[in-house]
């Protein structure tokens, strides 16, 4: 069984499953949860968005700007039949 | 970082959606500012002049839709519906339901005191106690959510 490799890296691992569990979230949010470098999320989001996984939408609250990230249709579909993979292969469900 | 095994994927997986919804929490004066607007309407609904009946209400409901608004304007993260599980929903619905009924509580209890203090002295009381009572909410939530995995 493959996995997806452009899921199966675990700095992507760690967005797509953090994305998964909410309709949005902010470039800082994401950034400071999972304790990474603004470069190295910037440089995995655009991995995402290029493979059609993630959507990154630019606004602004106030005058302040915001970059937001949000699991495409096809990213969520993705992951699912990752989670689906990883789980006949550790042969246990967790949902 | 070098790629997981399948096992360890699954963990990370679970880990980061659980830090995920750790991270992501009420400001602690969100749920005493609702008691709050909710006693001042309350109080505005006890005169018999009708014009201070329509302001309060209509204070207290522009404040609720300010906290409304507030929340979706500041929070960093926005929740897929599909990520609120019934035992979730259960436990912050009994949570709304203990601030009412000690607000009711405390409003019976203080029957030696005369309107507006009393409803004051609930809403004060119910105030303390959300706010007391936020966070440990939170973590039960958290605590239900553990081995759950959103696709």
């Amino acid at each position: 069984m493959n996995l997806d490799p452009v899921i199966h890296a675990p700095a992507r691992l760690q967005i797509m499953s953090l994305l998964a569990a909410a309709t949005e979230a902010e470039f800082s949010f994401v950034r400071d949860t999972l304790e990474i470098s603004d470069s190295a999320l910037s440089k995995h989001a655009s991995s995402l968005e290029a493979a059609g996984y993630i959507e990154i939408r630019k606004g602004h609250v106030g005058k302040r700007p915001r970059t937001w990230l949000k699991l495409t249709d096809r990213g969520r579909e993705a992951f699912g039949s990752y989670v689906e993979t990883l789980q006949r292969i550790v042969g246990r469900s967790l949902t | 970082m070098t790629e997981y095994d399948p096992a360890e994927a699954l963990a990370e997986i679970e880990r980061t959606q659980q830090k995920t919804r750790a991270e992501q929490r009420l400001p602690l004066w969100y749920a005493p500012a609702y008691v709050a607007l909710l006693t001042f309407g309350q109080i505005g609904m006890d005169s018999e002049n009708i014009a201070v009946n329509l302001v309060c209400s209509g204070v207290a409901i522009i404040g609720f839709l300010t906290l409304i608004w507030l929340e979706f304007r500041l929070s960093r993260v926005r929740w897929a519906v599909s990520t609120s599980d019934v035992p979730a929903m259960a436990v912050y619905t009994a949570w709304a339901l203990l601030g009412v009924a000690t607000a009711i509580g405390v409003h019976t209890l203080a029957d030696g005191l005369d309107e507006p203090w009393r409803k004051v002295l609930a809403g004060g009381v119910t105030m303390v106690l959300m706010a007391a009572t936020t966070r440990p909410t939170e973590r039960l939530v958290l605590h239900r959510a553990k081995g759950r995995v959103t696709k």
